[in-house]
């Protein structure tokens, strides 16, 4: 026997609806979206900050991602989230960064030095322009996937990935000589 | 090959390398909190839709209450009519008027009357047979009915209708 269709009954299915599908979203993608997160921000706790105010804001609106493009708009929320965190506090995380990186440049293991010194030329980067050479070098999505990901022009992609390279080598590779 | 150097370095020091990701108890606490954020849906819209549905109702009470009832059709014309009296009776003792000859002065009188007094005259008995002819009922019965109508000048006219058929 079916239970009876109240208001109650109904809001309640949708409720229960809305947070089976968050749940799924959160099993499928958090450990995707913190490894990115690592990649764009400068240390591991923004970067757990980060995935938790995307996810936050997926749940806060759930209309508002589209059926089947969810982790699409979930990265597209992480770089934004960076994009603003980088406004505001560009100053001072800059400073923090140069601080932090002559501090673990400073550890003798090797591929801890190498890690500080790619992480502090990605923090160099804007952080769309970040996003996009993180996307496209470290995680193998083509130009034409990072543009829909990201909501802009393949054109605008390549132009990030020019500009983006000319800068990371600018400090990498010339560091090595 | 300027990139794939680039590549390779980046490659080198990716610093998500070395992490081993969120812990289960990370996961777990982040996981709750994302959930419980999750909004109560449509709840915050009941009051409104609530108040929609009550000014709606509202609404079509007054437009029910103030629209316009049936137009009512115009009372029939109604002219008095008196019973006549038996026809035999009348047929055996003629109208004084009709028996006497007029005198010449009234004769021209008559002749000279004007004509807006006589269409007057004539109009009334047109509607008074049309309504006798218009009796709902479909056998009339056999009544039988007198109109007079008295002139200024003292002309009498007598109308007798008998099922439905008027005569003078």
């Amino acid at each position: 026997m079916n239970a009876p269709l109240t208001t109650r009954a109904i809001l309640d299915t949708s409720r229960q609806r809305i947070t089976e599908r968050l749940a799924g979203l959160f099993d499928a993608h958090h450990q995707r979206l913190f490894r990115l997160a690592l990649r764009l921000s400068p240390d591991r706790e923004e970067a757990h900050d980060l995935v938790q105010e995307a996810f936050l804001r997926a749940a806060r609106q759930p209309a508002s991602m589209p059926d089947g493009a969810e982790e699409a708009w979930l990265v597209r929320t992480l770089v934004n989230l960076c994009r603003d965190r980088y406004r505001r506090l560009g100053v001072r995380s800059r400073v923090h960064e140069s601080l932090r990186r002559e501090e673990e440049t400073a550890h003798p293991e090797a591929a801890a030095v190498a890690r500080a010194t790619v992480r502090a030329a990605l923090a160099r980067l804007a952080p769309r322009r970040r996003a996009v050479i993180v996307l496209h070098e470290l995680e193998g999505m083509p130009a034409r996937e990072v543009a829909r990901t990201l909501g802009i022009a393949e054109v605008t992609v390549r132009w990030h990935l020019l500009t983006a390279r000319r800068e990371l080598a600018r400090v990498l590779l010339e560091d090595r000589r | 090959m300027n990139d794939e150097r680039l590549r390779q370095r980046l490659r080198e020091g990716d610093p998500a390398t070395g992490e081993n990701g969120l812990n289960p108890g990370e996961i777990h606490a982040m996981r709750r909190a994302v959930l419980a954020a999750a909004p109560e849906p449509r709840r915050r819209l009941l009051p409104v839709l609530a108040l929609a549905g009550a000014a709606a109702a509202a609404l079509l009470i007054t437009l029910f209450a103030l629209r316009p009832g049936p137009v009512q059709p115009p009372a029939p014309l109604r002219i008095a009519a008196v019973p006549a009296r038996p026809r035999a009776p009348r047929a055996l003792q003629p109208s004084p008027i009709r028996t006497e000859p007029p005198a010449p002065e009234e004769e021209k009188r008559e002749k000279k009357r004007p004509i807006p007094r006589r269409r007057h005259l004539r109009a009334a008995p047109e509607e008074t047979a049309t309504l006798a002819a218009l009796e709902p009922d479909g056998n009339p019965p056999e009544e039988i009915r007198q109109i007079q109508f008295s002139t200024p000048g003292g002309t009498r006219i007598i109308w007798t209708l008998t099922s439905g058929k008027a005569s003078r």
